[in-house]
């Protein structure tokens, strides 16, 4: 007899490379299910739990699975994930779950009058009687057997894959399958500053970070009236667009038109670009250490513009005391935009608000100095810019769906 | 910068009423209380219906009195984008068969100018009537352009940028002076409206477009008026309303609320009509920074050429934009252009047609008005530019403009 309850359903997470990670395993898992938790509504999740080099995540009642699995699919050191019928280690359930599964990837596919499959297993659960060859000969003839009119096997390039794990206490039944981002969780490899202007290149760059388990905070440096508030808000949209990947962003924004109009004022015109570059990674530096981060990250890619040449780079660095990453040095500007299209921070930064940069930079910029010549073009500048002071800055926190979850801290 | 020497608890002192104006209390009020009393539909058979019919059509009559029309050629819609689309495009779609060619100034809002074009894509002859160095266009410019195939001449009354007042009655005239059938004659109001004295019959004008917010009514709500026995094609089709110009339900709401901001115009007219704030200011900034010109004209022109409400000055050297936030900073809200094009960068159409050199053009900023300012706001301004321009001029001098 057939029993007509429903099938229980979960959601299966895999994860490749943190498995690798030896004894640091348990922590990187961790990492991931607090992700996880964050980046799911929470009247959406019933459970996060892992089991056997998966996670599964039990959606509430009446979640919205498809839903919950593309923001699983978004979150970084997921390899993929797939909804999976839950059914007791019996015959016939196992054989009623795979038609299921079977028939849900006929009816997404409503154009195809045949399609092609086939069936993979893993077996975590040694004591089951059957191996996973034999359980692929089983469950594929009991398809052919009673969806064969419509079904037939391939099984190099099939385009339903209907994927079987007999664990423990349960089979885990799968036809659909959505590809994660891979790399490693977020938070699992430290904390980094981000010098965020409102430009294509940064956010990519957090993202990028992010991606190798980095957990990203940005500075803003902003220099009223040279930039209008339109600007300001563009750099706060482009924070809340990266929380959903960070499960959460914080932004530091840095009002930083005096140290510019000292700059102009007391430094050679052709390395205002270079010095106030300096001033900018000297601070964030300074921000970086006192917030406890690890390293400063950067957009830059080499020779893309005047501040990016080798020379600038080695000029700009010496200014800062913590390390400086930068991601997208070797990628080309298409490169870069595809990745921002990825991150769904294109749109964002393609509006055309004059950043500070733009407004500062002399129409012949120095592309090569020297260390020396830019050092000495500083001397003039007052102790508190060079120093490690660390300047007032207003801190926002975006919550890992991209909403303001506190007031301003501080006022600039 | 000295940022502490500024006292940011001041109240704002709001300079963008070319943009849109602040609405008058007693219009806000009335609309809120229309809206909650007078919800029934002007169509509806019922008491509530007739109800809101006879708001409306009290509304039409005071504001063809306004305007010096007949009641009969008012048209309720959105707003002067609106208006200007459906004069434009109707025009073409109603007289092509009489000819393909139409005229506009180069000192149109895109609202004129963007439909314009569209034509041209649709294969119509769309000549551009450009202006002097003060942003006038001359009676003969347009006479010389006009052809036996010329369906529309479409000009504004006042220019939004500078502010330029055109003149619609002597264009009106060349085109009276050509044989039958005579081309179509738009007005776009939207600025003239309360600046300067319009009365839409005897300048001449066959259609004419308005907007309620210009003049402290509510958004969204527009007048178009079409000389009766003017036919043109509507835009929108549907309902019939307006008889059948314009369908969709009547805002009733915010048409009591227009022609309740037009009462409160022409009541008030001698004070929104002065010269006084504008020529004052013009002429101590032009003192005061040597290097600052006034575009349009100069600032003590007389009433026939320039509004009221408009001036448009450059400090050449410093991009208008730091500027505008520059004034922001010190609570003064002013614009760079034409509200809706100071978002992209493209350098101001008016400006460009009026020969400005670039430099000039991109350290444009209008300072206009809604609600007349006082002395204290001049001083004010003046001030204002006193901390910003120099230091600010210094600071981009080295800078490429146009460029970012």
């Amino acid at each position: 007899m057939m029993r007509m309850q429903e099938d229980t359903r979960t959601i299966l997470v895999r994860y490749g490379e943190i498995g690798l990670k030896g004894k640091n395993r348990a922590l990187f898992e961790n990492r991931l299910m607090d992700n996880l938790r964050a980046v799911i509504p929470r009247e959406g999740i019933g459970q996060v739990r892992k089991d056997r080099g998966r996670i599964f995540v039990d959606p509430a009642p009446d979640a919205d699975t498809e839903g919950l699995l593309s923001q699983i699919a978004r979150t970084f050191g997921v390899v993929s994930t797939s909804p999976a019928r839950v059914v007791a280690l019996e015959e016939d359930t196992i054989e009623r779950a795979i038609l299921s599964e079977a028939r849900r990837a006929l009816h997404a596919r409503p154009n195809q009058s045949s399609l092609t499959f086939k069936v993979e297993t893993r077996r975590p659960n040694k004591g089951y009687p059957y191996t996973s060859p034999q359980i692929n000969a089983w469950l594929g003839a009991v398809v052919l057997r009673d969806l064969g009119d419509v079904f037939s096997v391939d099984v190099h390039a099939p385009d339903v894959l209907l994927q079987v794990e007999i664990r423990n206490h349960a089979a885990y039944i799968m036809g659909h399958t959505v590809r994660g981002p891979g790399g490693l969780p977020v938070g699992s490899s430290g904390r980094a500053l981000l010098l965020m202007s409102g430009g294509i290149d940064s956010p990519v760059a957090a993202w990028q970070m992010m991606k190798r388990g980095l957990s990203i905070e940005a500075i803003h440096f902003y220099t009223p009236p040279f930039t209008g508030p339109r600007a300001r808000r563009k750099v706060e949209d482009l924070a809340a667009a990266l929380a959903p990947w960070g499960a959460g962003f914080t932004l530091h924004l840095c009002h930083f038109t005096d140290p510019a109009v000292t700059l102009h004022e007391r430094c050679p015109r052709r390395l205002h670009l270079t010095i106030m570059r300096r001033m900018m990674l000297r601070q964030a530096s300074a921000l970086a250490r006192h917030l406890g981060l690890g390293a400063l990250v950067t957009g830059d890619s080499l020779g893309q513009v005047a501040s990016q040449t080798l020379e600038n780079i080695v000029a700009t660095d010496d200014a800062s005391r913590v390390p400086v990453l930068r991601p997208l040095i070797g990628l080309d500007k298409e490169e870069i935009m595809d990745r921002a299209r990825v991150a769904d921070t294109y749109d964002i930064s393609i509006l055309p608000h004059e950043d500070c940069c733009t407004v500062f930079v002399p129409s012949d910029p120095k592309t090569m100095p020297s260390l020396q010549q830019v050092l000495d073009g500083e001397r003039n500048l007052p102790e508190h810019l060079l120093g490690e002071t660390v300047q007032e800055v207003e801190t926002l926190v975006f919550g890992p769906d991209g909403t303001m979850s506190e007031k301003p801290r501080g006022e600039s | 910068m000295h940022h502490d020497a500024y006292d940011y608890n001041r109240p704002g002192l709001y300079l963008d009423g070319a943009a849109t104006a602040r609405p008058h209390q007693v219009v806000a009020d009335t609309v809120a209380e229309a809206m909650v009393d007078l919800y029934g539909n002007p169509s509806s058979l019922h008491a509530l219906g007739v109800a809101a019919e006879t708001s409306l059509e009290h509304a039409r009559k005071s504001v063809a009195r306004h305007l010096g029309v007949d009641p009969r050629g008012i048209y309720f819609n959105s707003g002067a984008t609106e208006g200007n689309n459906t004069v434009i495009r109707g025009v073409a779609e109603g007289f092509s068969n009489r000819g393909r060619h139409i005229i506009i100034t180069g000192v149109e809002h895109p609202s004129v100018y963007e439909p314009a074009r569209y034509l041209r894509r649709q294969g119509f002859d769309v000549s551009v009537a450009l202006p002097d160095s003060c942003g006038y266009v001359h009676p003969d410019t347009i006479a010389t352009l006009l052809t036996p195939e010329t369906i529309l001449v479409s000009v504004t009354g006042i220019n939004s940028d500078v502010g330029t007042v055109q003149p619609l009655n002597a264009i009106a005239e060349r085109i009276a002076q050509r044989p039958e059938p005579r081309p179509v004659f738009h007005g776009d109001l939207v600025q003239a409206v309360g600046r300067i004295p319009v009365h839409v019959e005897s300048t001449g004008l066959d259609c004419a477009t308005i907007s309620a917010h210009k003049v402290r009514g509510p958004r969204g709500v527009g007048i178009l008026y079409l000389r009766p026995g003017l036919h043109i094609p509507p835009l929108l089709i549907g309902g019939g309303q307006e008889h059948g110009q314009r369908s969709g339900t009547e805002n009733v709401p915010g048409i009591m609320g227009t022609a309740l901001a037009l009462d409160l115009v022409d009541k008030q007219s001698n004070r929104w009509q002065s010269h006084r704030f504008r020529e004052k200011l013009g002429k101590h900034i032009l003192e005061r920074f040597p290097r600052a010109q006034v575009n349009g004209c100069a600032p003590d022109l007389g009433a026939a050429q320039v509004a009221p409400h408009i001036l448009n000055v450059s400090f050449p050297g410093l991009p208008g934009e730091i500027l505008v936030h520059a004034l922001e900073e010190r609570g003064i809200y002013v614009s760079t252009g034409t509200a809706c094009s100071s978002r992209d960068r493209k350098p101001n159409r008016t400006l460009e047609a009026m020969g400005l050199k670039e430099e000039v053009a991109h350290s444009a900023i209008r300072i206009s008005w809604s609600e007349m300012p006082d002395d204290t706001d001049a001083n004010r301004v003046l001030e204002a530019l006193d901390e910003t321009v120099p230091m600010l001029s210094r600071m981009t001098s080295g800078r490429q403009h146009g460029k970012g």
